[in-house]
């Protein structure tokens, strides 16, 4: 794909996308304009949706399947668990077990339990043990402040 | 391989830490015992006695008794452990003759070790009370930073 960029130095800024066929690379590349391009695009009963990562409770690798958990609903994400904490790491993403990434901004409750590690409470009500390996890692992410420490 | 090493290891690095803060305990109790008696120079095969002993009961109390000392409440196992270890150095120092076989020293030496594992299980447990309490704390201030950007 050809890339012309052009300097301006007044009026409104502006992306004209020129494309033949609607492929999955142009869609992003429009998603990213709309100003949703930080969208997870997923799958939700066959369909292709596109989640938000805010409304993400944890992402969890199930059998080398990822799942986002979501307040309703739980849908799959066609990344790995790696891709996806590098991605949102600065978003408050936060890889809280092998298998699992937790939102921290949908944290209710942090508990100190014996052998350094720590019980999530999720708003939803959900519990994740975070693991000594982990928790050190967590209290960091905290301590920096979040998306200043990235 | 590694994780099963590491986790050997931080065991391992528990049982150190727990045998070194009771066989203080112990010695404290030994040269109470040794002061009251007006004798201030204490047994250096004693001490090694205690320190043997302190290791035995760690590793009686992390691999056997669920480290009842740092546990979340206070249930039958994590008791009947606690007694078992204060048995366990109570009998030791019967055995080994730490308190001349004196009845009643050994028996406030039992006494002293079940407060001792009691104050050091409530200390963990203010110890993680304070830390959630820091840990929430962490957290709100995060969630704050990242709704004001």
């Amino acid at each position: 794909m050809k890339l012309t960029l052009h300097l301006i130095s007044e009026g409104e800024e502006e992306v004209i996308i020129r494309y033949r066929k609607m492929t999955p690379q142009v869609e992003a590349i429009a998603e990213i304009v709309r100003g949703s391009g930080q969208r997870i695009p997923s799958v939700w009963e066959g369909q292709t949706v596109y989640v938000e990562p805010e409304g993400i409770y944890y992402l969890e690798n199930v059998d080398g399947v990822t799942y986002a958990y979501l307040r309703d609903k739980v849908v799959k994400v066609p990344a790995s668990l790696k891709t996806l904490e590098m991605q949102f790491a600065n978003r408050g993403f936060f890889r809280c077990a092998k298998a699992m990434i937790l939102n921290i901004h949908k944290i209710r409750y942090l508990k100190s339990e014996p052998g350094n590690r720590i019980r999530a409470t999720m708003e939803n009500g959900e519990q994740v043990i975070i693991s000594r390996k982990y928790a050190g890692e967590l209290r960091r992410v905290l301590k920096g402040g979040g998306a200043d420490a990235e | 391989m590694r994780n099963r090493l590491k986790k050997y290891l931080s065991r391992e690095i528990v049982i150190e830490y727990k045998a070194c803060l009771y066989f203080c305990c112990l010695l404290f109790f030994y040269f109470c015992y040794l002061a009251f008696q007006g004798i201030f120079s204490a047994s250096v095969p004693v001490m090694c006695e205690m320190i043997l002993t302190a290791y035995a009961a760690g590793y009686l109390q992390v691999y056997a008794f669920r480290n009842f000392d740092d546990a979340e409440r206070m249930g039958a196992a994590e008791a009947a452990g606690m007694f078992l270890c204060a048995g366990l150095y109570t009998a030791v120092a019967w055995i080994l003759s730490w308190f001349g076989h004196s009845k009643i020293t050994t028996a406030l030496f039992f006494l002293y070790l079940v407060f001792i594992y009691v104050c050091v299980y409530l200390l963990n447990k203010l110890k993680r009370r304070i830390d959630t309490e820091a840990l929430n704390k962490m957290l709100e201030d995060y969630k704050g930073v990242n709704r004001d950007e």
